[in-house]
């Protein structure tokens, strides 16, 4: 049962990465893979309120959510809008370089060595018969509320809507009067919100380390591919697969196959369904 | 643009794809002047992931060269050190060095590198050009006097210190002995130097691996509890060592722990809470145990000051004590060779005469020979202490 929390605790970490993918893709239609590092910018806010300056905690969030959503709105301003209009995929390559330029800039910083924090107490708590901490209960918990949130926002809320209208047609979208700009800024701007806001958590799990993003972007595009491009139900069950698979491949079968266990998922499940666990069918990210 | 999931799968997959890394190394024909300055050239990776390790490093290696210059230098020829940044990267290493080979002032000793993958990129072009080299890289595979006749290791591999670990252990009594480490290059060559050290001693070895990159390692230690061992043996660096410590005070398991050298290297104090190091050990070097004081070697304190003097200290202090003893390794060499000829150096270094006191600290003697360019390792070079926080590089707590 403790290898189940802990494939359940990963997974977690997984669909809040793979959210943060969908919301830019969603608002914006960029895949992001500077994505993951808005969490490393709230994992090292906390390192640096919590541990290094005493802050309150609500502070530490309030300055991680506030400084994730800044640097995610400078990456739009500065890696994405240049090239709009310019067709292809150049994205791609400047959200790694910025990905790149904020895993090195926590280098300069911090360090490369791993830093801890504590936003809850760290206790062991024996739940349905296996050994769980209150940070991985709470990682499931905000993945869980925060699929679902996201969830009703795109399908219920006007802006959602209007991002996913630009999602089907950005020309359409645009004629219809959606402001394709201001909806890409917000969609960085509440990926990046939510990554530093959910980055102090995630750091008690993996630590406040520069590489973490890069480790944790691969994991998550994988749980947003299984579940289904795009859909924020299907970055929840991809990024829970993805952590039951590998947490019991590596128990049962040796931790080499963990990895290997996941693509083989991943591959049968693409073949089986190419647009992933939880679209219908079709070509369209919903 | 419409937006497919298909083309967007495709093409992420592709960018994610991006990986590079490349080695090559070639010679160069100089010669270095034997009447002016000892020219010492330390290709470190001075900026990037191991930059903390690469400065402590070049402080060792400053505080051995001014205690030397103190004393004349070595063979009668003042010591100047250079530094260039190699970024951890083997190609940039190769090309950084082989320029300052070619140049007018070319060295006659080289640090080469901080991680085996550098080194080993440099050691074709260091061979080529006859020039001596030393690293604290410790891949097998580079004590080769064969092959890199010039290059001498400043720390011993896992295969050694494992041994030493395992003749620990069966003083406590361990007949079933739990391992974990990491699946890369290094973690492969510590399982197979483990399974080597536990040969005909009676010791059971269960042994996991884990993804260097993974985030969680509750798996690979539950399995390993599913044995019942008495010891666990723990190899890691970075992250991991909290990941493996967490996922022992998860499982709520006991077994008692022992870290190696990249374990306690990575101060495992200040990954985890003190109750996660309940029994929990690290091997180490005498010269990184505050408590050892009583028998550390002559020059150890001495050592510790002048680095410390140098800024403070983050690492774990080995790292500047082995470029120290490099260095004068080096001067006890030139003393008994004559001069500073690399073909001379080489062969005194072979055939060490011990002086009494040795000016290095990590190791009891270098012991190298003819068929050994490796440190060998001897029991009472090493201590197992409860793992502490580090002060100016050393552990506090007794063993």
């Amino acid at each position: 049962m403790t290898v189940l929390w802990a494939g359940l605790t990963m997974g977690s970490v997984y669909t809040l990465v793979a959210l943060t993918y969908n919301m830019t893709l969603v608002l914006t239609g960029v895949l992001n893979f500077a994505t993951a590092q808005f969490f490393t910018v709230g994992a090292f806010t906390a390192y640096a309120g919590l541990t290094q300056h005493s802050l309150p905690l609500p502070v530490v969030l309030l300055i991680g959510a506030v400084l994730g959503g800044l640097v995610a709105v400078a990456e739009e301003r500065v890696a994405i809008r240049p090239l709009r209009g310019h067709g292809g995929h150049t994205e791609l390559v400047t959200t790694l370089g910025v990905s790149t330029v904020i895993a090195g800039a926590a280098i300069v910083i911090w360090g490369p060595d791993p830093l801890r924090v504590t936003v809850v107490p760290e206790r062991t708590w024996t739940v349905l018969g296996g050994q769980v901490r209150p940070n991985e209960l709470l990682l499931i918990v905000i993945a869980v509320v925060a699929t679902l949130g996201f969830h009703v926002w795109t399908h219920r809320s006007r802006l959602g809507l209007a991002g996913l209208a630009r999602t089907e047609d950005e020309d359409a979208a645009a004629l219809r009067g959606i402001d394709v700009r201001r909806l890409s800024m917000l969609g960085f701007a509440i990926a990046g919100i939510f990554g530093g806001l959910v980055g102090p958590v995630m750091a008690q799990t993996t630590y406040a380390v520069a590489t973490i993003g890069l480790v944790l972007a691969l994991k998550g595009f994988v749980a947003m591919a299984l579940g289904g491009v795009g859909s924020h139900l299907g970055a929840l069950l991809g990024g829970t697969v993805v952590g039951l698979v590998e947490a019991f491949s590596n128990r049962h079968l040796g931790n080499d196959y963990g990895d290997i266990a996941v693509i083989v998922i991943l591959a049968l499940i693409l073949l089986l369904r190419p647009t992933g666990l939880l679209s219908k069918g079709e070509p369209r990210l919903v | 643009m419409r937006i497919t999931p298909g083309r967007t799968i495709r093409t992420g997959a592709a960018a994610l794809a991006l990986i590079t890394l490349s080695a090559c190394g070639g010679g160069g024909t100089g010669k270095a002047d034997s009447h002016g300055p000892f020219r010492v050239l330390a290709v470190l990776p001075l900026s990037g992931a191991l930059a903390e390790q690469a400065k402590l490093q070049m402080s060792g290696l400053q505080a051995a060269a001014d205690d030397l210059n103190g004393r004349g230098g070595i063979g009668g020829r003042k010591i100047e050190i250079a530094s260039v940044d190699d970024k951890l990267n083997p190609t940039e290493a190769v090309s950084r060095l082989q320029s300052r080979l070619n140049g007018s002032e070319r060295p006659d000793y080289v640090l080469a590198g901080a991680t085996s993958n550098e080194t080993l990129a440099m050691l074709p072009a260091l061979t080529n050009a006859r020039v001596l080299s030393g690293t604290t890289a410790s891949d097998r595979s580079m004590d080769d006097p064969k092959k890199y006749p010039y290059h001498f290791g400043y720390q011993s591999a896992n295969d050694q210190n494992y041994a030493s670990a395992v003749r620990f252990m069966k003083t406590r009594g361990v007949r079933t002995l739990a391992f974990i480490a990491s699946n890369d290059a290094l973690g492969t060559y510590n399982r197979s130097a483990i399974e080597n050290a536990v040969k005909g001693t009676g010791i059971k070895l269960v042994a996991q691996s884990y993804d260097s990159k993974a985030t969680d390692l509750t798996a690979p230690l539950d399995a390993l509890r599913s044995a019942r061992p008495d010891l666990l043996l723990a190899s890691g660096y970075g992250p991991a060592v909290g990941y493996i410590l967490d996922a022992r005070q998860k499982l709520n398991w006991s077994v008692p722990v022992i870290g190696d050298s990249g374990f306690a290297g990575s101060n495992p104090a200040s990954l985890v809470d003190s109750s996660a190091l309940k029994d929990v050990l690290i091997q180490t070097f005498k010269v990184a145990a505050l408590s050892e004081r009583g028998s550390w070697q002559p020059a150890t304190e001495r050592m510790v000051k002048a680095v410390a003097a140098k800024g403070p200290v983050k690492q774990i202090i080995t790292l500047a004590a082995e470029p120290y003893d490099a260095l004068q390794v080096l001067g006890v060499a030139a003393e008994q060779a004559g001069g500073t000829d690399p073909a001379d150096l080489k062969k005194a270094m072979e055939s060490l005469k011990r002086p009494s006191p040795v000016p290095w600290t990590t190791y009891a003697a270098y012991a190298y020979s003819t068929k050994a360019h490796f440190p060998v390792v001897n029991d009472s070079d090493f201590s197992y202490l409860p793992a502490s926080v580090l002060v100016q590089g050393q552990f506090e707590a007794s063993s």
